[in-house]
């Protein structure tokens, strides 16, 4: 760090008031700096007394604009190769019937083979599945209105992208995730199942406000 | 004897933070590197802006305002569900993007900025990685620092004292949209207070700059040092968080233990976009294993290299090359540019010093000459007298947008 010498002849001789104010400004910053730095690490460290006896207050300074996470390919590096399928319930002529399951992950792998600036496109089935399980309990009911929210959101991508691979009126839609583990690396000993392991969320009701009306 | 040198030391680094702007070649350099990825994000986003962020994509205005409602988070996107606010806010952000990219009145720009990037991420929370995260705090940061004294138009186009209509028209304006948006209702609480605070800081230089100068000047020069000086601190230590508990974290995990954490992803479908080459690099264990321990050691050594300069510049080094590594092979550019552009704080005054030599042989004179250090420092004071401006002895750098 190198400093850009300003002029000292102007500053130099200042009345006491004023040498008061500027120290007063210094203090206040130097307060600031120190509780915003104190927030941050407490925010980001584990649990520790300190974080679990002032977590409101944490918590209030931090949030919303200064949330931060740095748990990036940690603790464990991403080790799961994961696909969201989704199939629809349509009306037809002869009735009620099921599309096959389509792969909607497809677009995202797509759209980054070969790309040296892969969109964002590729975040909101990844990472809305991860946050749909985390605010979901095991019979797959929202514990939060996130839940409810990102539920929805993931309803809507997955009309977006299969409506125009299917014909006829869809009245109702299923997800499910197809998850395989990346084969353990050639050199090591630990073996890993090749089985996709599915898990299948219950249908869900569509209406026609479900569409997004910016498709790709 | 040893206590007075110690008070000597106290009264010098007060001098320092008081009368300096420290890391100001490190400022700007953050500022380009912050403004140029988000600005390159969002033209790389720009068919895809619907999708992510519009009002019809699939987190409608509707669903938006029920996840705001739980966080409170602040974006502007949100004060109309119309087609052609959403327009309008998104190239605000690409303008304002550029402007604190090109140093153009920079110390509003970073608030425009700041504004763009909050909007826009704030829109979805459901889509954004840790690249948006460093762009966001930093968008935050850098509203409190001087970033824009050197590689700037602010630096090559220094301004007069007192005549400076567009900075009162600008001003104008943004007092008029924040008056607007507080009667439609959209913006209040302490977001109103912020926007207005900083208005007030503004409006208070200039008043200091055109009638007082002097004492009140100083005061207002020593208050916004000090304000940046604590702003480069921040972003010191948030990047030394940042590494340290990316590190440290790792630690607990068996496959960074076992020294094959970097061959996972490598394998993951959406992280390949050149697949051959992903397999090439994660084909052999040693090569892995050296790249797995390697991020954890530097990452968790981080913090401690800032006590040894060459150390630090090395291991700096290393962090940028694996960013860009990761840019590559994992697909994640913005996300690496982003995170190199928060490194860029670290980078050796001496390098920036160099850099600006060179550039300045393209451009002619960029960032502030020190006082009667050249002619042509001289001759901008003989160019105001010409104008009748008052001819206050003012020096290049105080001329800057200055706030």
């Amino acid at each position: 760090m190198e400093s850009e010498s300003q002029p000292t002849g102007e500053h130099a001789g200042l009345s006491r008031r004023a040498r008061a104010l500027v120290a007063v400004v210094a203090g206040a910053v130097a307060a600031a700096v120190v509780v915003h730095l104190g927030m941050v690490f407490f925010y980001v460290a584990p649990s520790n007394v300190v974080s679990e006896r002032y977590a409101t207050e944490i918590y209030d300074y931090m949030s919303p604009e200064l949330v931060q996470d740095w748990r990036l390919f940690a603790p464990e590096p991403l080790h799961v190769n994961r696909s969201l399928h989704a199939r629809a319930r349509v009306k037809t002529d002869a009735g009620m019937v099921s599309s096959e399951w389509i792969d909607l992950t497809a677009i995202d792998v797509d759209g980054t083979r070969g790309h040296l600036l892969p969109s964002h496109t590729r975040n909101p089935l990844r990472k809305g599945w991860s946050t749909f399980l985390e605010t979901h309990n095991a019979d797959y009911e929202a514990t939060s209105t996130t839940g409810l929210i990102v539920a929805t959101y993931l309803k809507r991508v997955a009309l977006m992208r299969m409506q125009h691979r299917i014909d006829g009126e869809i009245t109702e839609v299923q997800l499910r995730s197809a998850a395989r583990d990346v084969p353990e690396p050639a050199w090591s000993d630990l073996t890993t199942s090749d089985d996709v392991s599915y898990t299948v969320l219950p249908w869900w009701p569509v209406s026609e406000h479900d569409f997004p009306e910016a498709t790709r | 004897m040893s206590e007075t040198k110690r008070g000597n030391a106290l009264a010098r680094g007060y001098e320092r933070i008081t009368r300096s702007t420290l890391g100001a070649y490190q400022t700007a350099v953050v500022r380009i590197g912050v403004a140029a990825t988000w600005l390159g994000f969002l033209l790389r986003e720009w068919p895809n802006r619907h999708e992510l962020y519009g009002p019809e994509g699939p987190l409608s205005s509707d669903l938006a305002t029920q996840l705001l409602q739980e966080d409170a988070a602040f974006t502007v996107l949100l004060w109309s569900d119309t087609g052609w606010w959403f327009e309008l806010c998104y190239v605000f952000a690409i303008l304002a993007s550029l402007a604190l990219l090109l140093g153009w009145r920079t110390r509003t720009a970073s608030v425009l900025f700041m504004i763009g990037v909050l909007s826009v991420q704030n829109r979805n929370g459901f889509i954004d990685d840790g690249g948006d995260n460093v762009l966001h705090l930093m968008a935050i940061y850098l509203v409190f620092a001087r970033c824009g004294e050197r590689f700037s138009l602010d630096a090559v186009f220094r301004r007069r004292e007192g005549r400076d209509v567009p900075g009162v028209l600008l001003w104008s304006l943004v007092a008029l949209t924040v008056l607007t948006a507080w009667a439609f209702g959209v913006l209040g609480g302490g977001w109103l207070l912020i926007f207005t605070g900083l208005l007030a800081v503004h409006a208070v230089w200039w008043i200091v700059d055109r009638f007082t100068g002097g004492e009140p000047r100083a005061v207002c020069d020593m208050a916004t040092n000090l304000v940046h000086n604590g702003a480069v601190l921040v972003i010191i230590v948030q990047v030394c968080v940042l590494y340290a508990s990316a590190g440290w974290y790792k630690i607990e995990g068996t496959r960074w233990q076992d020294g094959t954490a970097a061959y996972y992803p490598l394998q993951v479908d959406v992280f390949t976009p050149w697949p051959a080459l992903s397999d090439a690099v994660s084909a052999y264990g040693l090569p892995i294993l050296l790249m797995t321990y390697g991020t954890v050691i530097m990452q968790v050594a981080f913090p401690f290299t800032l006590f040894n300069r060459r150390i630090k510049n090395v291991v700096l080094a290393c962090l940028i090359a694996e960013h860009i590594g990761i840019a590559i092979l994992l697909g994640l550019p913005f996300f690496s540019l982003a995170i190199i552009s928060a490194d860029l704080i670290f980078l050796p005054t001496s390098l920036l010093r160099r850099v600006e030599a060179r550039v300045g042989g393209w451009f002619g004179p960029l960032g502030p000459r020190r006082r009667g250090a050249d002619a042509p420092g001289v001759s901008d004071d003989a160019a105001a007298t010409d104008d009748g401006a008052p001819t206050t002895p003012t020096t290049s750098t105080e001329a800057l947008d200055r706030v």
